[in-house]
């Protein structure tokens, strides 16, 4: 909200005139009142470690964090620009592999990653889309650059909390909202149905798409259930499905099968087809993979894209950019050291202290050490495990990352903030203006992820 | 529709449905308990055997204080058919479908839950009136949702199924527990008491006016068409529901076929039936037969969902 010198940057002025209009005490009473709607709207987030039912809000700050739009078009550029190499690198990945031939990537970086599926080469994804759904995580620094912190590229979560964060302040602050010009969400749940409808084979018209949720148990169920509501499609599970002849059917009461065409899958690849991988998985869909390899249906993201949104591989995607596209990146990666260099090894280990490590395939804020804030113990038990499996883990340099002010309990104060846009790729590839911002709720953390507590704010494009 | 949605949505109207039954009954009984005095019959009797509690459980749980059979019959969520148990599993079902429903329909039921999760038998005792008026107000709620937002399409259809088998079940068996418990000596008091646990007194009244007696109830409860707590008015829509479902559908399964016998016969026999005819054959064994068609009915419906077994036809 503020600058260097404590001067307000200009698109947040009225939302400052506003806060001293409206008093903190009325601020508190409206975030309890919007907490209370959460509450029984059931917007809530089951945490994978609680004992099953178990369910939470995400922590929502009422005050929005404002992005102007010469700052978003650059964003938005970038975005796109990466999205459509990640893209690029997937389909020469399970295809030609030149970039493995002209010595821009090792063989063993990609067939060792546990998200390489030998089952996707040489098998022709609609399209040519890998990425249909995908969430790029953004930072920004004490300069105001942003950077790339992370590629979602599986199943990225948030998408229904970016819409339902927009309801509530529409509803609790109409005023402030109104004030400004934000740029809207209304075609968000349109866009998404469009790019999933894009993906029917053959070009099929008024292709029939459904939503694969793991179930009510699932952390993410409510946005599954929300997502399927606003397109109008189908929530199905696994035992719904049933794969003949190579093509996929849902089963009705009525004894008949609708033929299914997309899936939009919250899955991970693993679950997707007892046949094909996971043989324990209850919730996939026996023979999917090889209803898919005939090319019968689409499967939205394709399986396999995790080895273009590993935190080792994230390191390659500027020379994507370069390679596939013959453009210069956009959007800078934080930048990264990767362990198994030996110079960049001892360099980190000297510098354990100012960086953020990494395990390479975990995700959600698990695994990671983060420098500046751990204690002696931490970063001895983190250089064993570093030296134990240097291919493990990457680091990066902490990067002072922008705050925001939010309400905490009765004060207004700083916190860590985060973003993370969503771009649909079909036949057009669009990004949803804004994103989730996230926001770490404990005074000095860095985490955001909302397995750790982290909450969100409503983001605007004005 | 999906078989599990399916499932969900009949479950959802059958639990809704049986929440407004179970407090009903329980308001009523709650205050008949003056009628009961010197009576050697414990007053809580009746309720515990209409509910169906079954042994184990009254081991574990004494009824011998108000408390207490609150507690089991409202509170328990070890008591699969208590207020709260049901509500419980309401709330999963409308989980399970909420983009099937209206979002004002799924919010209604998980306001009701919230608030019912936070409730004591000791704190409902202070104004039992208030808290089951409180229920029924939710349940209302509910319904006039599905009313007034919900699309007329194969959702509202299971949905209404659900509600009409519980309703004519429930009316069965509520006759059937005070009937048997006083023989044929049922009095005015409990002719009053049960017309008031299906909220029908008024509605009685508008439709009679000579005096209450047990065969006159009877054929308002069973016979009557359009009381809507009536087993008939139940059957009636149960079977228009059904028929609206699986009309279109030319090659219905003999699944789907089995139900619609069943409850079109069901339906056609109190529409055409008298009530002589009942009292002749022996009141009691006429509702166990009648529960026992609806319990049959119940576990057709059921068959229809299970999917997984079809086998599957060319389509």
């Amino acid at each position: 909200m503020f600058d260097a010198r404590g001067t307000i940057r200009t698109h947040y002025q009225k939302l400052y005139d506003q806060l001293q209009q409206l008093g903190t005490s009325e601020l508190i009473s409206r975030s309890e009142k919007i907490k209370q709607q959460m509450i029984l709207q059931g917007i809530t987030f089951q945490i994978a470690s609680a004992t099953q039912g178990a369910e939470r809000t995400i922590p929502f700050d009422v005050l929005p964090r404002i992005i102007p739009a010469n700052d978003w078009s650059m964003i938005e550029r970038g975005l796109n620009q990466r999205v459509r190499a990640l893209n690029h690198f997937l389909g020469d990945m399970y295809h030609e592999q030149r970039f493995i031939k002209d010595g821009l990537i090792s063989r063993r970086m990609i067939v060792n990653n546990p998200y390489f599926l030998p089952e996707m080469m040489h098998l022709d994804v609609p399209e040519n889309i890998y990425t249909a759904i995908s969430g790029i995580d953004l930072i920004r620094d004490e300069q105001g650059n942003y950077f790339v912190l992370e590629d979602n590229l599986r199943t990225p979560s948030g998408l229904s909390y970016i819409f339902k964060n927009r309801i509530l302040m529409m509803h609790y602050f109409p005023d402030l909202y109104f004030s400004y010009h934000v740029r809207g969400l209304e075609k968000g749940t349109q866009e998404l149905l469009t790019t999933l409808q894009d993906l029917a084979p053959n070009n099929k018209k008024d292709p029939v798409v459904v939503l694969l949720t793991p179930g009510r148990y699932n952390s993410a169920y409510f946005e599954h259930a929300f997502l399927a509501q606003q397109m109008g499609i189908d929530l199905v599970e696994g035992s719904d499905l049933r794969v003949i002849n190579q093509k996929v059917y849902l089963q009705t009461i009525s004894g008949r099968m609708k033929p299914v065409d997309v899936i939009y899958r919250r899955l991970d690849d693993s679950f997707l087809d007892p046949l094909a991988f996971n043989p324990n998985s209850l919730v996939g869909v026996p023979g999917l993979m090889n209803a898919y390899r005939a090319g019968n249906v689409a499967i939205a993201n394709a399986p396999g894209t995790g080895i273009a949104d590993d935190k080792l591989i994230y390191t390659r995607v500027p020379d994507m950019i370069r390679y596939y596209l013959s453009e210069e990146p956009v959007l800078k990666n934080v930048p990264t050291y990767s362990l198994r260099n030996p110079e960049e090894r001892s360099f980190v280990l000297d510098n354990l202290e100012k960086m953020v490590v990494k395990q390479t395939s975990l995700s959600g804020g698990y695994g990671m050490l983060m420098g500046p804030q751990a204690d002696k113990e931490t970063i001895k038990a983190f250089r064993a495990q570093i030296l134990g499996h240097p291919e493990s883990y990457i680091a990066q340099r902490a990067i002072r990352l922008s705050q925001s002010p939010t309400l905490s309990g009765s004060m207004i104060e700083s916190r860590t903030i985060d973003l993370r846009p969503f771009i649909f790729k079909g036949k057009q590839q669009v990004v949803l203006p804004g994103g989730l911002t996230r926001v770490a709720m404990e005074k000095g953390s860095l985490v955001v992820n909302s397995s750790q507590g982290g909450g969100s704010k409503d983001t605007w494009i004005v | 529709m999906i078989g599990r949605i399916a499932e969900s949505l009949y479950w959802l109207g059958r639990y809704m449905e049986r929440i407004e039954n179970h407090a009903r009954l329980i308001d009523v009984a709650y205050h008949m308990q003056a009628n009961h005095m010197g009576q050697d019959l414990h007053p809580w009797t009746e309720l515990i055997d209409t509910f169906g509690v079954p042994n184990e459980l009254l081991l574990k749980n004494p009824i011998d204080s108000e408390s207490n059979v609150m507690q089991l019959l409202v509170f328990s969520r070890d008591y699969s058919n208590s207020i709260i148990s049901c509500l419980v599993s309401a709330r999963n079902d409308a989980q399970s479908v909420r983009e099937r429903v209206p979002s004002e329909l799924w919010e209604a039921i998980n306001g009701f839950y919230l608030w019912m999760k936070d409730e004591t038998a000791q704190a409902m005792l202070h104004y039992p009136h208030s808290f089951f008026q409180k229920i029924k107000e939710q349940t209302a709620l509910y319904q006039g949702i599905i009313e007034s937002t919900m699309l007329r399409g194969q959702e509202w259809h299971i949905l209404e199924s659900g509600k009409y088998i519980e309703r004519a079940e429930n009316t069965l068996r509520i006759l059937k527990v005070i009937i048997s418990e006083h023989k044929r000596t049922v009095d005015f008091d409990n002719c009053l008491a049960l017309l008031k646990s299906v909220s029908g007194f008024e509605a009685y009244r508008k439709c009679q006016t000579s005096p209450l007696t047990i065969e006159r109830m009877i054929e308002f409860m069973i016979l009557n068409a359009i009381f809507p707590r009536s087993t008939r008015f139940a059957l009636n829509h149960l079977n228009n529901h059904l028929h609206s479902l699986f009309h279109a559908n030319i090659a219905a399964s003999k699944t789907i076929q089995r139900v619609m016998r069943l409850t079109g016969r069901m339906h056609a026999q109190l529409a055409y039936m008298e009530i002589p005819e009942i009292i002749e054959s022996g009141i009691i064994s006429f509702l166990i037969e009648e529960i026992s068609v609806c319990n049959t009915i119940g576990q057709a419906i059921e068959t229809i969902f299970n999917t997984k077994e079809v086998s599957v036809l060319p389509f």
